[in-house]
Formats: structure tokens, sequence, C-alpha cells
């Protein structure tokens, strides 16, 4: 299982490592801002969640929920960059991906003194197509291809009841059925012409999972105006199958300095059905509504250790979010947020393996904006949100040295809520 | 300094609770305070409730007789000025029928039946029943319990039904929504605290307009006798005992007395000339 | 320094939203403020409709008020946070004075969302269960403002 892939060049660090490929980013917790207020908040929304997104923040502040029937639905197009320096000679590696995602729906009805809710999240998603030529990166190789295509895909869908147990106390439970899907193409071709020579690498990595994902909620109002919220939830993998396909074929690299012997084609595949551990995650939320035109809000978000040999180690993270709305008209109101996205990397370098992604500790920090546009029954919100960080990646395989990584990350969305 | 901002804030928070002494959920934002009723929805409740009140009219025919129509219908407006509904147009008529009983229709539309008038004994007791109508419509017993409501014609709303793919409103099904309406008015009755609470405004709307409000509890009072005499009284209202008790103790708490209240003596000679016995 | 003044900052803002929350509108085409809470008081302003007031405290039935710098009670079933509506007009004048168009928009929406065609109500009509007839009749009873004044003016008597 855990074959080492002695791919290249000892003293011209190349190839970006066949093992690891994945992009999605199992580094962070917090991607892509679910939902349309909450997302203008920064993801601060704990102690506030009192509509159909509060299903997958807070299920408890569903019971709080206004009007008799309320849908809502938010579209996002997610984009993502992280640029590697120094990789592939002296060029660096930008990986990108841009994907346009159903980001939320949910509808919340209200049954006897409980509220009932369905909803549908994709907390995480990356698509990634690339195809990359380097030109005469060094006097070995004078050309360098690489053709790179990676779903990873995260879908939560699940039902919510939530009941107010008091005016200033309510309850609620989600059960989410989770649904992660990644698959990941990755092939290498390295060329050289006189002496002729070339190397070539194939991967192919698919992973599957489903499981549970429950979220336990908890709402209280200690004093007027101002609530506490407390989530519970983790996402329990049931059952996951995961393949690797590596194939390779080399000639002409057998003299010095490369001294790397030919390979005739050669194909190898790995099959587990380990599956992924994920964190236990604790948020406490805060929100004061000093107005109804006005209101601010602070999540705290502890992501436990996480020990996985196969997917790899996790360490434990606290992600903050802090948010601000304001209502300027009774149809118009702003939303601005500030969040934190940190890495849970172990400390850098560490051991891969295959089914690991490409190990990078940089921690994310960003914002969001957002404006609302509403008629008395229905909402119309524009928003987006930009994240930004600097750190360490261990992008070649088989190496402990590392790279600069730069991440950006940006999101539009547009949502709309209804209430009936 | 860390204590410092701590102990700010938290004499911030509970200075704040005390000046907002709001009963009200804070969580409630202004967009959703926003004309919670708006004409489109007050346009709907009119077309509702004339259809009902046609309905009623199909059951019961109208008392024809202009003089009594038109002095009741001088008394309904006068009350009505003094309720809270001043963005419909009431109505008011007399019903020809034995039952002792009165009924509204959303959207200002209030009758009595000629058996009920035969009952009162004077003008601020009809000036009770009437008001007690007239509440039920200004509190919108029937258009909050059957959810009437106009279309929003904001583009921004049907932009947000686009893309949330949410249910049109307004695709209630209108007959449907009538026949509940009938069952109320003719079987089942209002809900019991509906009931009460317009007991409770309608005895406001007599005393804000100059009659004694307790005529209401007088008028009660009588038929609750007949009632037990198995005369021939309407079903539809909730047992007398708790609705008089309740109403006297909120008159006696919240509305007082009126010196000298309107038409002392008036109804008699009206129903005399009009010869409704 | 400096947090002092976000706490100043921060205790204004609440304050002034605090009171800015509490403006009821009038409802009633007019409403009495009484010198106390009871309708024997003395009657010290009449408000009329859409007329603004701030509410200072309330109990079942009375609101005291705040309105010209003057403190008074009135009915709080009379106000509201939203201004009021205009009056409605009678639907069955917009059917008769406006014609083709006005009528084939009825039509549509009567068919398309109304539930409720002028075919299903000219059958409900023969079979006797509506009478628009005798509703039309009612709905005609006019009855002016100097006609009420009048109507209570002689109730005093």
């Amino acid at each position: 299982m855990k074959r080492k892939l002695r791919i290249f060049f000892g003293f011209l660090i190349i190839l970006l490592g066949s093992k690891g490929v994945l992009l999605a980013d199992d580094f962070h917790y917090n991607n892509i801002i679910v939902g349309d207020r909450a997302a203008g908040l920064g993801g601060a929304y704990i102690a506030v969640s009192d509509d159909a997104a509060g299903m997958y923040y807070n299920p408890a502040g569903v019971a709080y929920t206004v009007g008799r029937n309320l849908s809502a639905s938010v579209n996002a197009y997610h984009n993502l960059e992280k640029k590697f320096d120094g990789v592939i000679g002296s060029y660096g590696w930008k990986r990108k991906s841009s994907a346009l995602i159903p980001n939320f729906f949910g509808i919340v009805q209200p049954v006897g003194d409980i509220k009932l809710g369905l909803s549908y999240a994709v907390p995480d998603s990356i698509k990634e197509d690339q195809d990359h030529v380097f030109f005469n990166v060094n006097n070995n190789v004078d050309r360098y291809v690489i053709n790179l295509n990676n779903d990873d895909n995260t879908y939560n869908i699940g039902i919510t009841v939530a009941k107010e147990i008091s005016k200033s106390f309510s309850t609620g439970l989600t059960l989410y059925l989770h649904r992660r899907e990644n698959q990941i193409i990755f092939n290498q071709f390295i060329e050289r012409t006189g002496p002729a020579a070339y190397e070539w690498t194939g991967n192919y990595l698919e992973t599957n999972e489903t499981g549970i994902r429950p979220v336990i909620g908890l709402m209280f109002s200690p004093a007027d105006k101002f609530s506490v919220g407390l989530s519970l939830s983790r996402i329990f993998v049931i059952d996951s199958s995961s393949t690797y396909q590596f194939t390779q074929s080399r000639q002409g690299y057998s003299a010095a300095p490369t001294n790397l012997p030919d390979l005739t084609p050669s194909a190898t595949f790995s099959v587990t059905d380990s599956k992924r551990k994920y964190p236990y995650h604790l948020g406490v939320g805060f929100a004061y509504f000093p107005s109804n035109a006005f209101l601010c809000a602070f999540d705290i978000n502890y992501f436990s250790r996480v020990d996985d040999d196969i997917f790899g180690d996790k360490k434990a993270v606290i992600n903050l979010a802090l948010g601000a709305e304001y209502y300027i008209t009774r149809s118009w109101a702003i939303r601005a947020g500030l969040f934190t996205n940190r890495s849970n990397s172990e400390s850098l370098p560490v051991t891969r393996s295959e089914f690991s992604p490409i190990p990078e500790d940089t921690d994310l920090y960003g914002g969001t904006l957002s404006i609302s546009r509403f008629t008395r029954n229905t909402s119309v919100t524009l928003g987006g949100s930009f994240s930004y960080g600097t750190g360490k990646a261990q992008v070649v395989s088989g190496s402990n040295s590392l790279q600069d990584e730069t991440i950006r990350s940006w999101t539009i969305f547009i949502s709309s809520s209804y209430s009936y | 300094m860390k204590r410092q901002i701590i102990i700010s804030l938290t004499a911030l928070l509970l200075l704040n609770s005390a000046i907002c002494h709001s009963k009200e959920n804070f969580r409630e934002r202004i967009s959703r305070m926003e004309n919670r009723y708006t004409s489109s929805d007050v346009d709907e409740e009119v077309r509702f409730g004339r259809e009902i009140a046609a309905r009623i009219l199909g059951r019961i025919p109208l008392y024809n007789n202009n003089e009594l129509n038109r002095y009741i219908s001088l008394l309904g407006k006068a009350l009505a000025g003094n309720s809270s509904r001043s963005d419909i147009e009431f109505h008011f008529a007399v019903l020809d029928s034995e039952e002792v009983n009165a009924y509204s229709a959303p959207g200002g539309y209030v009758f009595i039946t000629k058996a009920a008038l035969r009952y009162v004994k004077d003008e601020s007791e009809l000036a009770g029943i009437i008001s007690h109508e007239i509440a039920h419509i200004t509190e919108r017993h029937i258009v909050k319990e059957l959810n009437i409501k106009g279309m929003e014609d904001d583009p921004v709303a049907g932009f947000a039904r686009f893309i949330g793919g949410g249910t049109d409103v307004a695709k209630v099904a209108f007959a449907q929504a009538v026949d509940k309406a009938l069952d109320i008015l003719f079987k089942d009755g209002y809900k019991r605290e509906d009931e009460l609470e317009s007991d409770r405004i309608g005895a406001i709307i007599c005393a804000s307009t100059g009659y004694d409000p307790k005529g209401i509890v007088r008028y009660l009072r009588r038929i609750k006798d007949l009632d037990e005499k198995k005369a021939n009284v309407g079903k539809t209202h909730p047992v007398f005992d708790r609705r008089i008790s309740e109403l006297e103790t909120f008159i006696n708490q919240e509305v007082g007395n009126i010196k000298s209240p309107l038409g002392i003596g008036r109804f008699e000679k009206i129903l005399e000339r009009l010869k409704i016995k | 320094m400096r947090k002092m003044l976000f706490f100043i900052f921060m205790f204004i803002l609440t304050v002034s939203i605090a009171y800015a929350q509490d403006v009821y509108y009038v409802q009633s085409e007019q409403a009495k403020v009484f010198s106390k809470p009871a309708f024997d008081g003395q009657v010290i302003a009449v408000i009329n409709k859409g007329g603004k007031v701030e509410l200072i405290e309330k109990t079942r039935n009375w609101g005291k008020i705040r309105f010209n710098n003057q403190e008074g009670y009135i009915s709080v079933f009379l106000l509201d946070k939203n201004p009021p509506l205009d009056r409605i007009g009678a639907k069955k004048e917009d059917v008769k004075e406006s014609g083709r168009k006005r009528a084939s928009e009825e039509t549509t929406a009567i068919a398309g969302v109304r539930g409720l065609t002028e075919e299903d109500r000219k059958r409900l009509s023969i079979e006797g269960k509506v009478n628009y007839e005798a509703l039309e009749k009612i709905e005609e009873i006019n009855i002016s403002k100097q006609e009420i004044n009048k109507f209570l003016e002689e109730g005093k008597k």
C-alpha cells in the first residue's frame, strides 16, 4: 500500500509527485460558506440561525423561523487558486478550480409546535481541468506536459427537526446524509529531444464515501436581544471505497546525472475501503440584536484532532467568524463578515500516502460582503467572499523540500429566500 | 484592560435590555415588518369577503326594509369609524331570518338577523353586537385562519420565486377557502380566543363611539336565557357564561363606564315604526 | 479612551434605536386621546388617521403615548407599527366603469388564480347559492360623513 513511488531527478526537483494530487481542500474546514444570510456574515451564524440555512449551522435556531413556510436557495460561483513557487525548475505551478454550485437549498415548515425542514448543502466543491506545457525546464527536460482533471464534491442532504422549548430556549437536530465523490486523473509526460528520453506517469484516484452527519443544536437567550448558540456535529463515514491506479514508463534517462533505469510500461493498482476520519466540530456562537435593523454575531468553531493513517492526520483547529448585518431601509440590508479558514495540517514535512493530498500548511483569512433586497415575502441577495493566505506546501513527491504557497479563493453568490 | 472591555460590554448588554423593554421577538427584522398587510392583501381580502357575503345572502335573504338597513348602516359606519380598519369600506344589512345571529365576512360585510333585533332593547346593545362583528373583521380572524393574501407584484418577488422555486402564494384554491370560511360562519364557529378578542375589541369600539360597552353583556345575558329555553339561537358562538364573565372583567378593568351613552330611546322608536315585531 | 468612545457610541446607537422603534401610527379615521386611561376621561386631543405617536407603556387596552410634546392615553387597538393603508375602493365599480380591458383582466385573474370563473358564479347564482344582487343593493347604501355625525349628534338627545 505504501509503495514508495521513486520517480525522478536527483539534483533538479521537477516532478510534482504522483502521490496525492488532491486539491480539495482537506486541510481547511471552511472553504465554502453555506447559506445566504450566513455567507454575508462570514459564516457567523450559529447564534442567529433563524432561517432555512439554520438547518446547516444550528438546527435549534430553526425553531425561531418566522412565516408559515420558508424556502431558500443559494447558487454560488466558487473559485480557488493555489500557487506553488519554484516547483518545476524556476517555474511556479498554479492550480485553479472553479465551479458553479448549488450551494444551499432548504425549506422549513411548521408542523404542530415543531418545525420540520429539508435541506441540501454543498460545503465543498472543486472542479479542476488543466493542461500545462512547460518548455526547457532544464538540461534534461525540454518539454513537460501536465494534464489534470479533478472533481471533488461534498453533498449534504437531510432533514431537520426543531422545537422551541420556551421563548428563550430551543433545540434542534439535523441529520444529513453525507456523500463525497472525488475523482482525479493526473498525467505527466516529460521529454528530452537530444539525446532522446521520456517519462510518462499516469494517476487515477477515485474515492466515494457515504456517511451521516448529525448536527445537534441548542439555542438560548440569556438576556433580551442576546442569544447564544451551540452546535455539535461530525461526519461518520459508513461506507467508503478508494481506488488508485498508477501507470508508468521511462526510457533514456539511465545515464548520469539522472541515473534512472528504463522502465517498460507497467501498471499498479491499490484499493482500500478505509474510511476517512473527520473531526468533531463544536461551534459556539454569540449574537446580539440591538434593534430590528442591526445585529452582530461571533462564532468560534473548534475542530478536533484526527488520526488517520490513510488519508492523513489532522491537527485540531479553531476558526473564528465575525459578522454584522444592517438594514439601511426596510427593503435593503447589507452584511459584512470576517472569517478564518486555518490549516489543519501537521507541521511540514510529513510522510505522504497515495490517498493524501499535497501537504500544505497555509492559513487563510477572508472577508464577506453581501447586499439583500427584500419584498414582503422574499429576499434576493448578491454577495461574495474572498480569502487569502500564504504558507508552505510539500509538493514534490518523495522529497522533504517545501515550497512557498499562496492561496486565493473567492466566491460570488446569488440567493433568494421566500416565505409564505 | 481586558476586564474593562468585558465589564463595559456586559454593562452595555444589561443596560440595553433594560432600555429596550421589548416583549417582542428580538429576532424579527424590519424587512419582515414592512406593511404586514399590503394594499394587494386588502384587495384580496375584499374580493374574498365579497364572495362570502354573496354566499351568506344566497343562504339567508336580505331583509328588504330600506329604512332599517339604512339605520343599521348609519350605526355600523359610526362604529367602524372608531375601529382600526380605515382601509376598507364597511357594509351593514339586516337578514330575513328567524335565527338569532349575526355574521361578518372579511373585507367589511356585517349582517344581523331580524330575529336578533327583536331581542335588542337599546342602541348600545345593538352597537355591541355590530361592534363584535366589526372586530372579527378588524382583527382579520378569517383572513388569518385561511391565510388570505394578495400577490406580490414587486419584480424582485417574481425573481425570487423564479430562482427560489417557491410556490405561488396566491394559488390558494379560492373556492376551497370560501367553503372553509362558510364552515366557520355557519358550522364550526370562530376559535374561542378569536371570539373573546372580538368581545373585548367590540366593547372598546362601542365605548370609543360613545355607546355603553356593557350593552353587549346585557344582550348576551338575555340570549343565554333564551338559549336555555331552547329558542332558535345560533350555535356558532362559544359558551355564554365564560364570554360574559371575561367581558365584564375586561370592561371593568380597561374600559370603564360611559357617562351618557348614545342612542337612549332612539332604537325603540325605530323598531316601533318599522314594525319588526 | 478609545474603548470609552466605542462604548458611548454603542450606547447612543442602542438608545436611539430603542426609542425609534416605539413609533406607532393611528389606524382609525380618528382616535381620541384621553387624559387618563378611561373612556370617561377628558378628551385632550383627536389624532387623525396616519398620525404618529410614541408609545411609552401599555396595558391590555390603554397605551400611554407622547405626541406633539403632550402625553395622553389612547386605545392600543387603534395603533400599529406600520402606517395605515389608503382605503380600498369597492370592486364592483371597477368592473362596471372600466370597460373591456379591465373585464378581461378580471376574467384571467379569476380563471388563472382564483379558481372561480364567471360561469361558476352564474351557476351558483342560478342554484341560489349566491346573491350578488342583494349584495350590490347593500353596497349601494351611501352614507356620508355628515350623516354619520348627524346620527351621532341626534343620539345624544
